[in-house]
């Protein structure tokens, strides 16, 4: 039953009925990619949720199988590390200061992994990023 | 892929299916049937089909990871304009933006050149414009009834509400329209 008065109910109907449908070309392919994308994302997701605590277990069974003694990261090591990050927090460096990167960088690999100190400024990190890549 | 005309909604729900197994085609078919409508709702509501069709876009991407979930208790339109109806709250909550006129799309205007064209395109502007002022639950429940041809039922699902409040929301929608609309509109009976 139409709860509007016959004559209102009418005329708004006529008045509506130019927008119950409206077009927009191309729509269909849109949807369809958007789809795809959510799927990908939602992939991505779902891998990393899996993969993540499986790398911290892995790795944290790796790391209670060494010998204490052998264990490449002394507390003191951890300490450094999380002083210099401290630092870094207090005055990050500008992105294009690259003395100010290639430090925190050397440094980084210098407690975490016991290598040479690197100097050389961009080179050194334009060495690290093609390295990574 | 072959759809019949007999029984649309049969066909949504063998669509479905297919698109719970990762049917493209099915999906793209599903699209194709409703996202006419589903623009319209969206675009009356919202005013601006930019918008309504990132929303849009938003639905058949919720509904296509609900596909596998899907149970064809209710038309496939239904859940459709249910999804929509809960994106549209969403949006208005993230925008709290000030009330715009929902029904800034104009019908198209005629020629002009008739008196009586201009006097029916100017109505139904005035009629645009009244249901745009309406409060956000009146607008929807009038529009899924009058343009969508929803039924009470139906709309109740859609809004997650009882039957009871969407009687109450067009019973007052139809107040405040009788009123907007002056004297044009007097009850015949």
């Amino acid at each position: 039953m139409d709860p509007l008065d016959p004559d209102i109910g009418s005329a708004l109907r006529e008045a509506l009925r130019h927008g119950r449908e409206v077009s927009a070309p191309g729509f269909t392919d849109r949807a369809v990619v958007a789809v795809r994308r959510d799927v990908r994302r939602r992939r991505v997701l779902r891998w990393v949720a899996f993969s993540g605590p499986l790398a911290a277990a892995a790795a944290l069974l790796l790391y209670v199988g060494i010998p204490a003694a052998g264990r490449g990261l002394s507390e003191r090591d951890l300490a450094q590390v999380a002083s210099l990050h401290a630092s870094v927090m207090v005055s990050p460096p500008r992105l294009d200061d690259s003395e100010a990167l290639a430090a925190l960088v050397v440094a980084d690999f210098e407690v975490g992994f016991g290598m040479p100190r690197l100097e050389g400024g961009e080179e050194t990190i334009a060495a690290l990023v093609l390295a990574d890549s | 892929m072959e759809v019949s005309e007999t029984d649309p909604d049969e066909d949504d729900r063998r669509l479905m299916a297919l698109v719970a197994k990762g049917d493209d085609d099915a999906l793209r078919m599903i699209v194709h049937r409703h996202h006419g409508r589903l623009l319209g709702f969206l675009t009356s509501q919202l005013g601006a089909q930019a918008v309504a069709e990132e929303l849009a876009l938003e639905v058949f991407v919720r509904l296509h990871r609900a596909a596998p979930r899907w149970r064809p208790e209710a038309k496939l339109t239904t859940y459709l304009f249910h999804i929509a109806h809960n994106l549209m709250l969403n949006e208005r909550r993230r925008r709290a933006r000030k009330p715009t006129s929902p029904m800034e799309s104009a019908p198209e205007p005629g020629d002009g050149s008739h008196e009586s064209q201009r006097a029916v395109a100017e109505i139904q502007e005035a009629f645009q414009r009244a249901v745009g002022s309406l409060p956000a639950e009146q607008r929807a429940a009038i529009l899924l009834l009058v343009q969508q041809d929803l039924s009470y039922e139906e709309i109740g699902k859609v809004m997650g509400v009882s039957v009871a409040s969407v009687k109450t929301w067009v019973h007052r929608a139809r107040l405040q329209l009788r009123k907007a609309m002056g004297e044009d509109f007097r009850p015949t009976a």
